[in-house]
């Protein structure tokens, strides 16, 4: 079978399996051994799950051998960021203390692909705890650095660093991955692939680590919007296990899409992600009427993202931080950063949290007139392995980008690929749309990627 | 804590040294300049704190927080 076929996506794999062209078992074996040769030199695997990707492929093909498809991920295989409890595999959070961790259950969205018919592969690497200790660098895991298929000597992003290396690697069909603050939309970025990070409770958090409560989301990786949006409808919908899961429609709009560009979004970013976002909004005008600079609300959404991800964070591994055990984490901030968040003060986190209050009326109000924000997603292309990531790009820093505001308010955001810059490194575009509406950014980025071909780019491999 | 104003160059407030060095007691082994790396990144989280009230986004005494969080304010 050519390689050809790991970077199908979805759809087409679909396809391929519906006629008999292929079958899940080989699919899933040709999967296996990408992933053996690959997984490790580019930081992006754990736990390769031979047995059970094996029985699941298996269990596809006799299925559908008999007449029963149960939608469009069937016998289709995936990896899950090593955060989400499996049976059958440690769940290591990607930090060395928990490296033996066995949680012997199925997180909620394990459980929805399994009966999506999706096949389980491997557990992806991450940096380690998400990085909610305030990690500078690449090299924040027990496995290493992750490592972009596009530049091994480049980060992946992070914390969804082995959802982005192993999909843009072909190792997977598609990914999970999660985000607090960043953590999708970063290694889609990096990875020149497509991260779709939904609404705050659209998806159950049930079996995965927790950093953030008010703000861990888990989303899908994968080659195209239209998989994005697949995927998301698999796992989506309310939890007996978890409060702040909905049950919530998908609604598209049905007229031209109405884009407003985040003013001050190119401002101090790299001449490429300026010049491949000019570029991209030329392809967008040709179906969305794109209405102006919208400025995003003055509020202060680096300092209460910051604030609560140390607080939270050091209530979800409090543990961890009084046994001393912090000192065996990968990066040296991250050693001492659990005794900084605890540090914390009680009355800044709660005004964080009053700031979102007032944050999301804002966002209503700036942003009501648009289906969509678009930005770019990040000033730069990805960071140099073993520098510091303030260090690595200091004249490009941004002045503005939807990543921390976004996240507080909990709106849905997906990243796409729409270019290269320095190094051959893929730059990236995203939207911001409104509570629940993921279906509709979806649907702007088809439209984007059926005039573009970045999201068909693959990178060279070397083992 | 720092005087929120002060630079950060400065050496770390003597409020976040002990705040530091208090850590001691969950790990015996931090070193000094763990200490002093603690100690500098809690006063710039003093310097976060204050952002989160400033004059011009002062959060007033009725402002709510959430504490069931959802997405959609409707």
């Amino acid at each position: 079978m050519s390689d050809d076929v790991a970077f199908a996506g979805v759809a087409e794999q679909q396809r391929l399996l519906a006629r008999g062209a292929i079958s899940s078992v080989e699919l899933t074996n040709l999967y296996l051994g990408r992933l053996e040769k690959y997984g490790e030199s580019y930081g992006a695997v754990i736990t390769i799950m031979h047995d059970r990707a094996r029985a699941e492929a298996k269990r596809a093909d006799r299925e559908r051998a008999s007449g029963r498809v149960r939608g469009p991920l069937h016998g289709i295989p995936y990896g899950a960021k090593d955060m989400l409890a499996t049976t059958g595999a440690p769940t290591t959070w990607g930090a060395t203390p928990y490296r033996k961790q066995r949680l012997d259950f199925d997180a909620t969205v394990v459980k929805r692909l399994n009966a999506a018919g999706a096949v389980l592969l491997a557990k992806l690497a991450m940096v380690e705890l998400a990085g909610g200790f305030g990690y500078n660098e690449a090299d924040a895991s027990f496995t290493g650095p992750g490592r972009t298929p596009w530049d091994r000597n480049f980060w992946s992003g992070g914390s969804s660093s082995g959802s982005g290396a192993a999909l843009a690697a072909g190792l997977v069909a598609f990914a999970i991955g999660s985000e607090t603050s960043g953590s999708i939309l970063y290694p889609a970025t990096f990875c020149g692939v497509t991260g779709l990070r939904p609404t705050f409770g659209r998806v159950s958090r049930h079996g995965a680590m927790a950093l953030c409560w008010t703000l861990d989301k888990l989303g899908p990786l994968a080659r195209t919007a239209a998989d994005a949006d697949v995927v998301l409808r698999a796992i989506a919908g309310s939890d007996p296990h978890d409060a702040a899961a909905v049950d919530a429609p998908f609604p598209v709009a049905r007229r031209r899409p109405r884009l407003g560009i985040l003013a001050k979004g190119t401002r101090k970013t790299m001449p490429a992600v300026k010049k491949n976002f000019e570029a991209s909004l030329r392809v967008l005008e040709e179906f969305c009427d794109i209405t102006g600079e919208v400025a995003l609300p003055d509020l202060p959404y680096g300092a209460a993202v910051g604030t609560i991800v140390r607080a939270e964070g050091a209530a979800a591994f409090r543990e961890l931080i009084e046994s001393g055990r912090s000192r065996e984490l990968r990066n040296v901030n991250d050693r001492t950063g659990g005794y900084v968040g605890y540090a914390t003060l009680a009355i800044d986190y709660i005004d964080a949290q009053r700031q979102r209050t007032l944050m999301r009326a804002a966002f209503q109000e700036a942003f009501a007139p648009y289906d969509a924000i678009v930005a770019p997603t990040l000033s730069t292309v990805a960071y140099p392995i073993g520098v510091k990531f303030e260090e690595a790009y200091p004249k490009y820093p941004g002045a503005a980008d939807l990543i921390a505001s976004g996240n507080l308010t909990g709106w849905p955001a997906i990243g796409i690929p729409n270019g290269f810059g320095p190094s051959n490194l893929p730059t990236g575009l995203s939207f911001l749309g409104h509570p629940f509406a993921e279906a509709n950014l979806a649907q702007i980025a088809r439209g984007y990627q059926s005039r573009t071909d970045f999201h068909t780019r693959r990178p060279t491999l070397s083992s | 804590m720092k005087d929120r104003r002060a630079s950060l160059a400065d050496s770390p407030s003597a409020g976040a040294v002990a705040a530091a060095a208090a850590m001691r007691r969950f790990d015996a082994a931090l070193s000094d300049s763990d200490v002093e790396r603690i100690a500098r990144a809690i006063d710039d989280n003093a310097g976060a704190g204050a952002s989160l009230h400033q004059k011009k986004n002062r959060l007033r005494n009725a402002d709510d927080l959430v504490l069931t969080f959802e997405a959609d304010p409707q």
